[in-house]
Order: structure tokens, then sequence, then C-alpha cells
């Protein structure tokens, strides 16, 4: 298989900076160009995509129906008063 | 390419054609859908309160953990922050978000009440370089300088291969949740705020006090601690990670 100048190390390492579009250009195109044919790295970039969609269901989590209760208790104060 | 004078536009051609003509204060986009949100509490819609806190008191309650020393004592500043948005509300302009600016108040009273505590911030250098100096991956994920494939996987890194509906179970939901929980704090709060929460790196910058640079090292670090966490969970289950 060819390899290239990116090691897999430096593309876990960069992949925040890859993603919040924060790399040089000429990185990122080395980065790039090493997706093409690393099939480690191109499964761990999609890992971490999933991971990243998957933490954005903590807007899914339950909140306490106490607390619920509470809040929405103090809600209808203010709405009435 | 902006068009500035697009939403003009607009607006002239549904007048022109009689259809809804927007209130001329309402501003466009997110900014718009945060100010129909506020105006929807002003107004007393107890239901779009209630989506509202479902949506974000937990997160506002992992945000609180990373100033104050308990559980208990964050829920109770997420709690009092409710209180404050109530009173406040009226005072909301629109110029951040609606959840932004609930956050930005969370802040402001957990930081208050870690003071009290005399809780140090996670947010000062030492703790940030405390947090930037812990190991990412595993040391022998990777071939060593010698090897002549030097920094590349030494461990195969397959796809994961799971079904939809197994990564929206409630138990992975479960397992990431206490991934995120386990985060240095400073870590943690970035991770909540940006992945959890989808706000942009310039907000959570504005919000913890953070440079560009600071708040992407502490992301990178979160993101690759929970990811490593649902590649742990799938190899539990049995799936090819």
């Amino acid at each position: 298989m060819k390899r290239d100048d990116v090691r897999c190390q430096e593309v876990v390492q960069l992949l925040s900076d890859y993603f919040e579009g924060a790399l040089p250009v000429e990185q990122r195109a080395a980065l790039e160009q090493h997706l093409l044919f690393c099939e480690g790295c191109t499964n761990y970039v999609e890992q971490m995509r999933t991971s990243i969609r998957l933490t954005g269901r903590l807007q899914e989590e339950d909140v306490p129906s106490p607390v619920m209760d509470k809040v929405l208790e103090m809600f209808r104060e203010r709405s009435g008063g | 390419m902006v068009d500035d004078m697009a939403p003009r536009r607009r607006a002239e051609s549904r007048r022109d054609t009689g259809g809804h003509v927007p209130q001329p204060r309402t501003p466009g986009g997110e900014a718009g859908r945060s100010w129909q949100e506020a105006e929807a509490l002003r107004r007393g819609d107890q239901a779009a309160f209630a989506e509202l806190v479902r949506r974000i008191h937990p997160s506002m309650v992992r945000l609180a953990t990373t100033y104050v020393t308990s559980r208990a004592v964050a829920e109770e500043v997420a709690q009092d922050t409710w209180v404050a948005v109530l009173e406040q509300l009226d005072r909301f302009e629109g110029r951040s978000s609606l959840k932004t600016w609930i956050f930005r108040i969370l802040v402001n009273q957990a930081k208050t009440r870690g003071v009290r505590e005399r809780r140090t911030t996670p947010f000062s250098s030492l703790s940030l370089q405390q947090e930037a100096t812990e190991p990412g991956m595993p040391p022998d994920a990777f071939f060593d300088d010698d090897h002549r494939w030097a920094g590349h996987w030494a461990v195969p890194v397959p796809a994961w291969d799971m079904p939809e509906e197994h990564l929206l179970s409630a138990e992975l939901g479960r397992v990431i949740q206490a991934a995120v929980d386990d985060l240095p704090p400073a870590q943690r709060a970035v991770v909540a705020l940006r992945d959890g929460q989808s706000l942009s790196s310039h907000e959570v910058c504005d919000l913890l006090g953070l440079t560009e640079v600071n708040q992407r090292v502490l992301l990178h670090r979160g993101r690759t601690t929970v990811r490593a966490a649902i590649a742990a969970y799938a190899g539990q289950m049995g799936v090819a990670v």
C-alpha cells in the first residue's frame, strides 16, 4: 500500500482543527489526500462524526419530574403575576 | 454570495401579494427563532417553556458542575438560573440566541456560587494546562518511532457497523452522558456546549472566557474520550470497532 507524508497519528491529533476549518490549506489538502487511501483514518473520521452527532442527543435527556414541576410552577406564577 | 437586499425584496414581495409580513423588529434566522421563543415565553406559553427546559436544563446542570463542588449544588444553581431568566425575560434583546443568554446567566450564577465555595476556576491556565497534558489516545494505538510505519495505526480501525436504532438506543445515550460527565471540568463544559447544545466556537469562547485555541484543544480531548466510550460500548455489544 502506498504511504504518504501524513501519519495516522497526526490525522487523529488534527481532526478537530480539520472539522473546525482551522487547518492551513496545505495541511488540509495533505490530510484529505491521506484519507483517500487510509481506511483506518477514514473509519476514524466517520466514527468521530457519529460520536459528535450522538453527543447532540444530550438535548433529549430527561428532566426529573419534581424539577420540571417546580420550574413550571415558577413560570405560571410569573405569567399570572 | 450574500445578497443584503434579498430580505427587503422578499418582504416587499410579500407585501405586494398580501402575504404574511413579519414584525419590523423581528430579526431573521437563529436570532429570529430565539426572539419568537422569548416572545412565546413572555406571552405565558407554558408548552414552549417546558420544551426549552427539557432541551437545556440537563446541560445547565452539567455546565454548573464545572464551577461548583457537587451535583446537588449544580442543580440548585440551574434552578436559580430559571428564576433569574423568568425575572429578566423582558430584558432579553435577541443579541445572542436565547439559550446562549440563559447559559450566560447560569455561568454568572455558578461562578458566584463557586467563589462562595472557594472552588478554583476550571478555566485557569493551570487547570487548562493539566487537562491538555492528559493522554488522548492509548499510546499503543500507533506504531513506535522505530517502526517502519511509525505513527500509523498499529491496530485495525474498522467502521462502526451499527444499525441506526442501535446508535439511538437509550443505553448508548446513557453511555455518552456518563462519558461527558466524567470528562475533566473544562472539557466537559466545552463538549456539552459545542456538541451537546450546538453552540458555535465563538459563543463558547465568549461564554467561558477561552481563547479559540484552548477551546479547540479542550473540544478535541473531550471528543476523543467520548468516541472511545462509544467504541468500548460497541465492543461490549459485539459490534466490530
